[in-house]
């Protein structure tokens, strides 16, 4: 049985998952901004919130996960970004990766993925100019 | 600047150190260890990236082998229960290659094939199998080549030099890929049962020996019983028909006696007339008497040789009866009795299709019996309309007498031939006792049924049936012929050719016919009628006799027809079978008359045909 995150929303377009914050920009961008390692729970409460956005909103959807701040996520906690990415289908994932290290976790975390449409960033900014792109 | 390289020597020292402990970690790695992990630092350096990447490695890896190991148990778990589930099979189970090797086998197969548990594997079919027996092994492993399954009995030979009889269900073994690699065999050992089949079909082919002997028992049993009855039959029919002809010789001469008598005695000339007219009626009775005994002679015979047809006509019952009634009337009122009769229809719905000669003499047997066993009392007849179990309706008719009566154990009898013949007591009255025979035969011919309820000392009733298939009244109807319309031949005078070839009756058709001719010419033969016809066409009629030698009556009149068709023509034969109008009507002929001729018969056909 695993333990259930909290999840609080602290702003209009914000929302807080531990240390983990997830913001809604305009034309439809979802940035999660991970900091520390994730384990299943915070994978799963991810999960659940990734899952209720797409559904309640409209338009293509953008997914922008800056993993500079990010630590060695477990095992499960892998897994479950890795079904989040397979089953939760947007226009776009950006990985923003601008240190070894989070290099290494966004390989680890799309390794064997069979998704198009997902790329690494040194920024935030250079992945939102991909996601304006056609 | 000393400072600054003394920072960096101990930046270096440090970055020495944390790539010495990964080296560390991948050591244990290397070692089959994969509970360590590698420090982390929090830095995003690079040193901490390959540390990151190599404890998330660590963590696929884990995963990995612990998945295998699961995989691994569950797969061991599985073929331990395919084991226990091959083992438990009550049939052999066994899987050969293509040189009938066994590779698997489970407890029952070694229990068939005679050898301890576990032993079968690596033995080959064949060592259990009779050399001539192999072609059978190499049909069956040719098919699994072909991909057939099949079941085949098999007899194996054990090592003690048992046989077994054994029933083989045998599919090909598949590999992983497709390939077919062997047969995968069950075997049920089916000795007892074959055996426990043989004891039955012994017993059952003993069962039916035994009753075919037990029929056969039954079959001579019953032939000799039934040689007996057709012995005691024979006898019977022998005693009836010597009974029955001693009845006929007396039938017949009594009145061949009273005939030739009182012709005898007629000759004397000082007879009175009344002499005369008393042995003249005698003489008539008698012979009227032979002639019924004739009659129902010629009938039994012709009902048995299947010459007896039906003529299936409109009738009108009611007349019939009336007609039946007005004719026997005077004789039953004569012996001081009563007779009536019933019409339960209105004349329109009494109106059948019938052989209205048949119900004729039907009826008219039953009433002469009545008459004839009745010395006192009253006779009734008539009919009713009745529901039948078909959904036809029926007409049941009846005739009742107070007479003798008949015993209980003679009343099926009376209606077989012969049979009053061989009543021996009193009560036998005179007659052939064919009567009634031939009276069932008639109703039967006509779809009906008889039968009798009679008690001794009180009377009888005869009933029988016949299918009531009214026809709707025809308006207009002629009338029929009969007693109502006086015979008027006083004004006829006619040139008659009589063509006959025996004297008497020549004679008696002269006598009869003097009063109605102007002539009568005479012919002997068939072709001297032909001829004295031609020479002579005003000749008025031809009383044609049948039997003639060289041309019969037949043949002559159809050779008159071809110059003559005018001149009427009557047939006359002793024949009496039905079917001879016809064939006379056919020939050209305009009547048919049977011998022995009625005088009143005779003028009434031929006025019949002058009246028209």
């Amino acid at each position: 049985m695993t333990k259930k995150i909290e999840i609080k929303l602290t702003g209009e377009n914000e929302i807080h998952v531990k240390d983990i914050v997830i913001k809604i920009l305009e034309n439809n961008i979802i940035i999660y901004n991970a900091v520390g390692s994730p384990n299943e729970e915070i994978a799963n409460a991810m999960y659940e919130i990734d899952t209720k956005i797409l559904k309640e909103t409209k338009g293509k959807i953008y997914r922008l996960i800056d993993l500079n701040n990010a630590g060695k996520p477990s095992k499960e906690a892998r897994e479950i970004f890795q079904k989040l990415l397979t089953e939760n289908h947007v226009e776009k994932t950006a990985f923003v990766v601008g240190n070894p290290v989070a290099k290494i976790i966004a390989s680890f975390i799309i390794a064997f993925l069979k998704i198009s449409d997902i790329k690494l960033f040194p920024t935030q900014e250079s992945a939102i100019e991909w996601f304006k792109s056609k | 600047m000393v400072q600054i390289e003394i920072k960096s020597l101990r930046n270096m020292n440090i970055e020495q150190k944390r790539i010495e402990e990964i080296l560390d970690v991948i050591t244990k790695i290397a070692q089959g260890d994969y509970s360590v992990q590698a420090e982390l630092t929090n830095n995003n350096d690079d040193i901490e990236a390959i540390a990151i990447g190599l404890n998330m490695m660590i963590d696929d890896i884990k995963n990995n082998y612990e998945a295998t190991s699961n995989l691994y148990h569950q797969l061991q778990s599985k073929e331990n229960r395919l084991q226990t589930i091959v083992n438990n099979i009550g049939e052999g189970f066994s899987l050969m290659n293509f040189d009938e090797i066994f590779t698997l086998s489970n407890s029952a197969a070694c229990d068939i094939f005679g050898v301890q548990k576990g032993s079968l594997t690596g033995r080959n079919l064949r060592d259990f199998i009779d050399d001539n027996e192999w072609n059978i092994i190499d049909q069956q492993t040719n098919k699994r080549k072909s991909s057939e399954i099949s079941t085949y009995d098999l007899l194996i030979t054990l090592s003690d030099k048992t046989n077994k009889n054994l029933l083989v269900t045998a599919t090909p073994n598949y590999d992983e890929n497709g390939n077919i690699i062997g047969t995968i065999a069950v075997f049920r050992d089916m000795t007892e049962l074959k055996q426990a089949e043989l004891l039955k079909k012994r017993n059952e082919e003993l069962i039916i020996a035994k009753e075919k002997a037990e029929i056969s028992e039954q079959i001579t049993k019953s032939f000799l019983e039934e040689l007996t009855i057709a012995k005691e039959n024979a006898e019977k029919s022998d005693r009836l028909k010597s009974a029955f002809l001693a009845n006929m010789s007396h039938e017949i001469r009594t009145p061949m006696n009273g005939i030739l008598g009182f012709s005898e005695l007629l000759k004397n000339p000082d007879l009175t007339g009344d002499q005369q007219q008393e042995y003249i009626r005698i003489i008539e009775k008698s012979g009227i008497r032979m002639l019924n005994i004739i009659n129902d002679i010629v009938d039994i015979s012709k009902i048995e040789a299947g010459l007896m047809k039906l003529e299936m006509k409109e009738s009108n019952i009611n007349e019939q009866i009336e007609y039946i009634y007005t004719f026997f009337k005077p004789e039953v009122e004569a012996k001081g009795m009563t007779l009536s009769f019933r019409n339960s229809l209105p004349a329109k719905e009494a109106i059948i299709i019938t052989d209205r000669e048949k119900l004729y003499a039907i009826l008219s047997n039953l009433i002469k019996n009545a008459i004839k066993y009745t010395p006192s009392g009253s006779i009734e007849f008539g009919y009713y309309l009745i529901d039948s179990p078909t959904q036809l309706k029926e007409l049941q008719f009846y005739a009742k007498d107070t007479g003798i009566g008949i015993p209980k154990d003679r009343q099926e009898a009376v209606f077989e031939r012969f049979i009053q013949a061989d009543i021996e007591d009193l009560q036998a009255r005179q007659g052939a006792g064919l009567g009634l025979s031939i009276t069932k035969s008639y109703v039967e011919m006509l779809g009906g049924k008889i039968w009798l309820e009679s008690e001794e000392g009180i009377g009888s009733t005869f009933y029988f049936t016949l299918p009531y298939n009214a026809e709707p009244e025809v308006k207009n109807r002629i009338p029929a012929e009969g007693n109502k319309n006086k015979i008027i031949t006083d004004t006829l005078k006619l040139k008659i050719l009589i063509a006959e070839d025996d004297e008497i009756s020549e004679k008696l058709i002269s006598i009869n016919v003097k009063g109605i001719s102007n002539e009568i010419i005479k012919a002997k033969t068939g072709i001297e009628t032909v001829a004295i016809c031609n020479s002579r066409p005003d000749i008025d009629i031809i009383l044609m006799d049948i039997q003639m030698p060289d041309f019969n009556g037949y043949e002559a009149t159809r050779q008159i027809r071809k110059f003559n068709k005018d001149v009427v023509i009557i047939a006359q034969t002793a024949f009496g079978l039905t079917g001879d109008r016809e064939k006379a009507i056919e020939a050209g002929c305009n009547d048919y008359i049977a011998k022995p001729i009625s005088k009143k018969e005779l003028l009434a056909k031929i006025q019949k045909q002058f009246k028209k």
